[in-house]
C-alpha cells in the first residue's frame, strides 16, 4: 500500500503532469468560477486532449478541474450573492452580509482557507476508507439511503431562522415544486400542463439565482450604493484575519468536513446540498449562532466551504469502489478516463491502487495550490464590492442571465429565474426563509425515488432493517440535540449558586 | 545547421501553400461550407453515450467535408430527446449547417404519440448511424435460473433492477412481463453500475443493460447472460435470442422494440436541405466513421463504432412508424404497472354477514375485508357500483391478493 501511495505521488509530480494540474486549476478558478459555466462543460472540452496523455497526466488535467472548483465558486457567492456553482449556495448566507459590512477580504480568505483544509480532510477520509470501501457501500441499500436523506430533511427546521413553522411550509412548497416533471418510477407526467419545458422539472440553478441574486440586485438599485455599506478598511489585515478564523475554528472545520463526506457518499445527493447541511449543522451547534448567523458570521462561511470541498473525497468512495458516480460530473470524468484505460471498479483498489492514490494526492495538493492562488487575489476581488451600482447591476444581472441560460441552452430557464427573482424579493422582505425551498426542491425527488424503490423491494417492512433503525436514531438526535443542549445549559445555570 | 533548419521551414511553408491552394481549388467546386460553422446538437447533457458520439464525430467531420467548416457542439437536453428533435424540425437553419444526434427511440415516441412530440422523422433527413446496440439480460451468479427457458418456467418471481419507464433497462423486462413471464420490475436504479450493485447486494436477481456495460459485470461479478436483443455479436454465440421463448404477439412487440437498436446512434439534419448538399453531408459522415484516427480514439474509449447508412435509418423509422395499433397498445401497456388478473386471485364466496363503517369493512364467509373506495373494484349485478351498494345477505365473491386484508374485487349478485 505504501508503494502504491509513493507511486501515485510521483505519478502526479512529474513535470508534465504537474503542469497539467496547474492548467486545470487555473481553468477551474477562472472559467468554472463564473456562474453558469459548470465544471462539466470545461471537462467535456478537455476530454479530447486526454487521448495524447498517460494515465497520471489525464487524472491531473481532468480531475483537477473538478476537484478544486468549489474553492473559487465561493467568489461570486460572497461578492455578489450569485452562486458560482451548485455547491456554493449556502456561502451566500453569511458571506454576502460580510461583504456588505466591508469584510469581503476576510470572508474570501476564510472561505479559501477552510476549503483547503476541507479538501485535505476529504482526501484523508478517502484514504482511510480504502480497506472498507466495498463492504461500506454494500451495507447501504435504498432503504438506508432513504433514511440518510431524511436526516437531511430534518435540517429544514434549523435552516429556518427563528420560525421553524415558516421553514417547514417553505420546505413543503419546495417539495411540491420538485414534483413537477416525469415521475421517475412510473413515467407519469405530473403538473406539466402539456408544456414540454416542464417535463424535466424546474432546474436548481435558475431557481437559486432567482431566489438569491435578483432580490439583492433590486435592493441595491433601490438603495443606490455599492455592495459594501461601509469603507473597506485594511484589506491585507482582513485577509490575515480570515485565514486566522479558519484555523481558530478548527473543530467546526472538521465537523463540517465530515458532513460533506457523508453527503458525498450518497449517490445523487452530493453536489447541491452538502453546503446547506453543513450550514444547518453549524447554525445548530455553534454557540450564539441563532443570533449572528445570516448577519455576517464568519463561522457560517467556514462551515460551508470546508464541507463543499470535503465532499469530493467522499463522492469518490462509491465511484471508485463500484463505478457508481456520486454526481453527473464524476460520470463524465470517468467516462473520459476510460480513454486512458482507467475504469472504476474492484481494480481501483487492487491492481490500480496507485491511480487511486494519485487522486487522493491530487485532492490534497490541488486544494492547497488553489487556495494559495485565490488568496493571492483576495484584495483585488474585494475591491469589486465598492463598485457603484450603475456599473455593477448590469454586470451581475448579465452574469445571472447567462448563468441561468447556459446550463441547458433554454430561454425558459431565464424566465424561471425572473419569476423566482420576484418571489425571492417578496420572501426576503417579508422575512420568509429561502434555503428550505431549495432543500425541498433537491431532496424531494431523491427521497421519493429511494422510498419508492424500498417499498417495491421490501414493502413497509423496510423500516425495520437494522441500518434504517440506526439512522433513525441519528435523525431523532439531529432534531432534539438543540432542545437537549438548551435544557442542559439551563440545568447547569441552576446549579450555579447566586 | 541553422541554414538546414531554415530550408526545412521554407519547404514546409511551400508545401502548406501548395496544399492550401489545392484544397481551395477543391472547395471552389462545392464551396458552400467554406468559412461556415456547423452546429452539432446533442439530445442529452454532456457525458454519456450520445454526447460521446457527437463530440468524436464533431472532432473529425471537418476534414472530410469540402471547405473544412468549423464544427461546434451544443447540448440541448430535455424530455428524453424530444426537445432536440423539435428544435431540428422547426427552429434549426434548413441549409445543412445544423446536424443532430437524436434519440434512437425517437420513432417510437412519435408513433405512440408521446407528449410534446412536434417533429416528424419522415421529414428530417437522416445522415446515418454511428453504432448499433445490443441489449443483454443477465442473471445473478447464484440464482437458480441459468437459461432463457428456465426464466420462463421459473416458479418464483424474478426481480429486475431498472431505472424507469422509457429506458432500455425497463422496456425489455416489461416486454417479458407483458408476455406472461414471472418478472417483477424494481425501478429507481439509475445507471448500469447501480443495477449491478443491486444484484451484488442481493436486492434483485437480474437486469437488462447494453452489451458494453454488462460485459464487464459478467467478468467481475460472474453474472449469467440469458438472452440478447438487437445487433448480433459473435461473443454471444451460445446465448438465446429474445424471440425464442416469446408468443407470436410478443415477437411482434420485440421486433418493434429491437428495430431502433440497429441504428443505435442516429444523426439527422433538418428538412429541406438541398439534395447535393445532403449527399455531401452523408458522404462526409461515412468517411468520418471510417477514419482511422476516429476508430482508434473510439477503441481507446471502449466504444463501438459501426457505420449504418441513411437508408437503413430511414427503413427502421418507417418500420416503426408503420407498426400496427395493437402492438403500439401493447407497448403503451408495458410502460404502465401491470393490471391485476382477478381470475387468478384467491377468493371467498358467500353471503355478506356484516357491514361496518358504511361499507368500508364487509364480512364474507367469516372473513372481514377492507374495501378501498379507490382500489377495490366493486360489481353488483354485473354493473360497476360504489361501497354503499352493499347489503347484508348479498351473495358475493371477494377476490384478494395473498396476505392482504384489502379486497381487490367484490362481485355481487
Amino acid at each position: 500500500m505504501i508503494d502504491a501511495a509513493i507511486e501515485g505521488l510521483f505519478g502526479i509530480l512529474q513535470w508534465k503532469a504537474f503542469l497539467l494540474m496547474i492548467v486545470g486549476i487555473i481553468v477551474s478558478s477562472t472559467l468554472v468560477a463564473m456562474p453558469g459555466i459548470g465544471s462539466k462543460t470545461a471537462i467535456a472540452l478537455m476530454l479530447p486532449i486526454a487521448f495524447v496523455l498517460n494515465q497520471f497526466e489525464a487524472i491531473c488535467l481532468i480531475m483537477s478541474v473538478w476537484a478544486v472548483s468549489n474553492t473559487a465558486n465561493s467568489i461570486t457567492s460572497i461578492l455578489f450573492s450569485v452562486p458560482g456553482g451548485g455547491g456554493s449556495q449556502a456561502t451566500i448566507m453569511d458571506g454576502y452580509p460580510m461583504a456588505r459590512k466591508g469584510e469581503a477580504a476576510r470572508a474570501l480568505a476564510a472561505a479559501f482557507t477552510s476549503s483547503a483544509i476541507g479538501g485535505i480532510i476529504g482526501a484523508i477520509a478517502l484514504f482511510l476508507a480504502i480497506p472498507v470501501l466495498r463492504p461500506l457501500v454494500l451495507i447501504l441499500g435504498p432503504p438506508e439511503f432513504f433514511m440518510l436523506v431524511m436526516v437531511g430533511v430534518a435540517m429544514v427546521g434549523t435552516l429556518s431562522g427563528k420560525s421553524p413553522i415558516k421553514g417547514i411550509i417553505i420546505g413543503g412548497l419546495g417539495i411540491l415544486v420538485s414534483l413537477v416533471g416525469v415521475h421517475v418510477s412510473t413515467g407519469l407526467h405530473r403538473f406539466t400542463f402539456d408544456q414540454l419545458y416542464l417535463v424535466d422539472g424546474l432546474k436548481l440553478i435558475p431557481v437559486t439565482i432567482g431566489l438569491f441574486a435578483i432580490p439583492e440586485l433590486i435592493y441595491m438599485a433601490v438603495k443606490g450604493t455599492g455592495i459594501a455599506d461601509v469603507p473597506l478598511g485594511d484589506l491585507t489585515k482582513g485577509r490575515r484575519q480570515g485565514i486566522k478564523d479558519a484555523f481558530s475554528h478548527w473543530w467546526l472545520v472538521i465537523r463540517s468536513s465530515l458532513i460533506g463526506i457523508w453527503v458525498g457518499i450518497i449517490p445523487g445527493l452530493g453536489s447541491s446540498v452538502a453546503d446547506w447541511f453543513a450550514y444547518g449543522s453549524a447554525k445548530q451547534t455553534c454557540p450564539g449562532a441563532s443570533d449572528t448567523f445570516g448577519k455576517g458570521d464568519v463561522r457560517g462561511v467556514i462551515a460551508v466551504d470546508a464541507a463543499t470541498n470535503a465532499k469530493e473525497g467522499g463522492s469518490l468512495i462509491p465511484t471508485l469502489a463500484f463505478g457508481i458516480p456520486g454526481s453527473s460530473t464524476l460520470a463524465l470524468i470517468f467516462g473520459g478516463l476510460i480513454i486512458v484505460g482507467i475504469s472504476p471498479g474492484k481494480n481501483m483498489l487492487t491492481t490500480d491502487l496507485s491511480l487511486t492514490f494519485s487522486m487522493i494526492w491530487l485532492l490534497i495538493i490541488g486544494s492547497i495550490i488553489t487556495s494559495i492562488l485565490c488568496l493571492a487575489f483576495t484584495r483585488q476581488l474585494a475591491l469589486a464590492t465598492t463598485v457603484r451600482p450603475t456599473i455593477l447591476i448590469p454586470i451581475v444581472l448579465g452574469m445571472a442571465v447567462i448563468g441561468s441560460f447556459a446550463a441547458s441552452n433554454r430561454f425558459e430557464d431565464v424566465v424561471i429565474m425572473a419569476v423566482f427573482g420576484l418571489i425571492g424579493y417578496f420572501m426576503r422582505f417579508a422575512g420568509w426563509p429561502r434555503p428550505p425551498f431549495l432543500l425541498g426542491l433537491v431532496l424531494g425527488p431523491i427521497a421519493e425515488r429511494y422510498l419508492w424503490t424500498s417499498i417495491q423491494l421490501y414493502g413497509g417492512e423496510f423500516l425495520l432493517r437494522p441500518g434504517v433503525i440506526t439512522i433513525f436514531i441519528l435523525l431523532v438526535l439531529v432534531i432534539f440535540y438543540p432542545v437537549l443542549m438548551r435544557k442542559l445549559s439551563i440545568g447547569k445555570g441552576n446549579d450555579v449558586p447566586g | 545547421m541553422k541554414f538546414r533548419g531554415c530550408s526545412g521551414l521554407i519547404a514546409t511553408f511551400a508545401f502548406t501553400l501548395l496544399f492550401s491552394t489545392l484544397s481551395t481549388t477543391v472547395t471552389m467546386a462545392n464551396g458552400f461550407y467554406q468559412g461556415k460553422t456547423i452546429k452539432m446538437i446533442v439530445r442529452s447533457a454532456p457525458g454519456g453515450g450520445y454526447d460521446f458520439y457527437a463530440r468524436i464525430i464533431a472532432r473529425h467531420l471537418s476534414k472530410h467535408l469540402a471547405g473544412n467548416p468549423k464544427v461546434i457542439v451544443m447540448n440541448m437536453p430535455g424530455a428524453g430527446g424530444v426537445v432536440a428533435a423539435n428544435y431540428m424540425m422547426s427552429r434549426a437553419k434548413q441549409d445543412g449547417t445544423e446536424i443532430a444526434i437524436l434519440s434512437r427511440e425517437a420513432q417510437i415516441a412519435q408513433r405512440s404519440g408521446d407528449a410534446g412530440v412536434k417533429y416528424d422523422l419522415r421529414k428530417l433527413n437522416p445522415l446515418g448511424s454511428a453504432a448499433s446496440a445490443t441489449f443483454l439480460v443477465a442473471m445473478a451468479k447464484d440464482h437458480p435460473v441459468k437459461t432463457y427457458k428456465q426464466l420462463k418456467e421459473s416458479k418464483t418471481t424474478v426481480l429486475f433492477a431498472a431505472s424507469g419507464p422509457g429506458a432500455g433497462s425497463y422496456t425489455y423486462p416489461a416486454l417479458l412481463r407483458q408476455d406472461g413471464f414471472p418478472v417483477k420490475i424494481i425501478s429507481g436504479f439509475q445507471g448500469g453500475a447501480s443495477r449491478f450493485l443491486a444484484i451484488e447486494r442481493g436486492n434483485v436477481h437480474a437486469t437488462a443493460n447494453s452489451y458494453e456495460s454488462t460485459a464487464k459485470a459478467i467478468k467481475e461479478l460472474g453474472l449469467v447472460p440469458v438472452l440478447w436483443v438487437g445487433a448480433k455479436r459473435k461473443e454471444l454465440a451460445g446465448v438465446a435470442h429474445i424471440s425464442e421463448q416469446l408468443s407470436s404477439k410478443g415477437k411482434q412487440f420485440a421486433a418493434l422494440m429491437a428495430a431502433p437498436l440497429a441504428a443505435g446512434r442516429p444523426f439527422y439534419t433538418t428538412p429541406n436541405v438541398p439534395a447535393d448538399r445532403l449527399k455531401l453531408l452523408r458522404a462526409a459522415f461515412k468517411a468520418t466513421l471510417m477514419d482511422t484516427a476516429l476508430l482508434s480514439e473510439a477503441k481507446r474509449s471502449k466504444r463501438n463504432v459501426q457505420w449504418t447508412s441513411a437508408e437503413e435509418v430511414d427503413r427502421v423509422n418507417k418500420e416503426v412508424l408503420g407498426a400496427s395499433d395493437d402492438v403500439i397498445a401493447m407497448y403503451k401497456a408495458a410502460q404502465k404497472r401491470p393490471k391485476l388478473n382477478y381470475k387468478k386471485l384467491p377468493n371467498v364466496a358467500g353471503p355478506i354477514t356484516k357491514i361496518k363503517k358504511k361499507g368500508k369493512r364487509i364480512t364474507v364467509g367469516g372473513k372481514t375485508f377492507k374495501i378501498s373506495g379507490k382500489r377495490t373494484k366493486i360489481m353488483v349485478a354485473g354493473k360497476k357500483a360504489k361501497r354503499k351498494a352493499f347489503k347484508v345477505g348479498m351473495e358475493c365473491k371477494v377476490m384478494f391478493q395473498k396476505g392482504k386484508k384489502e379486497a381487490a374485487m367484490v362481485d355481487c349478485k
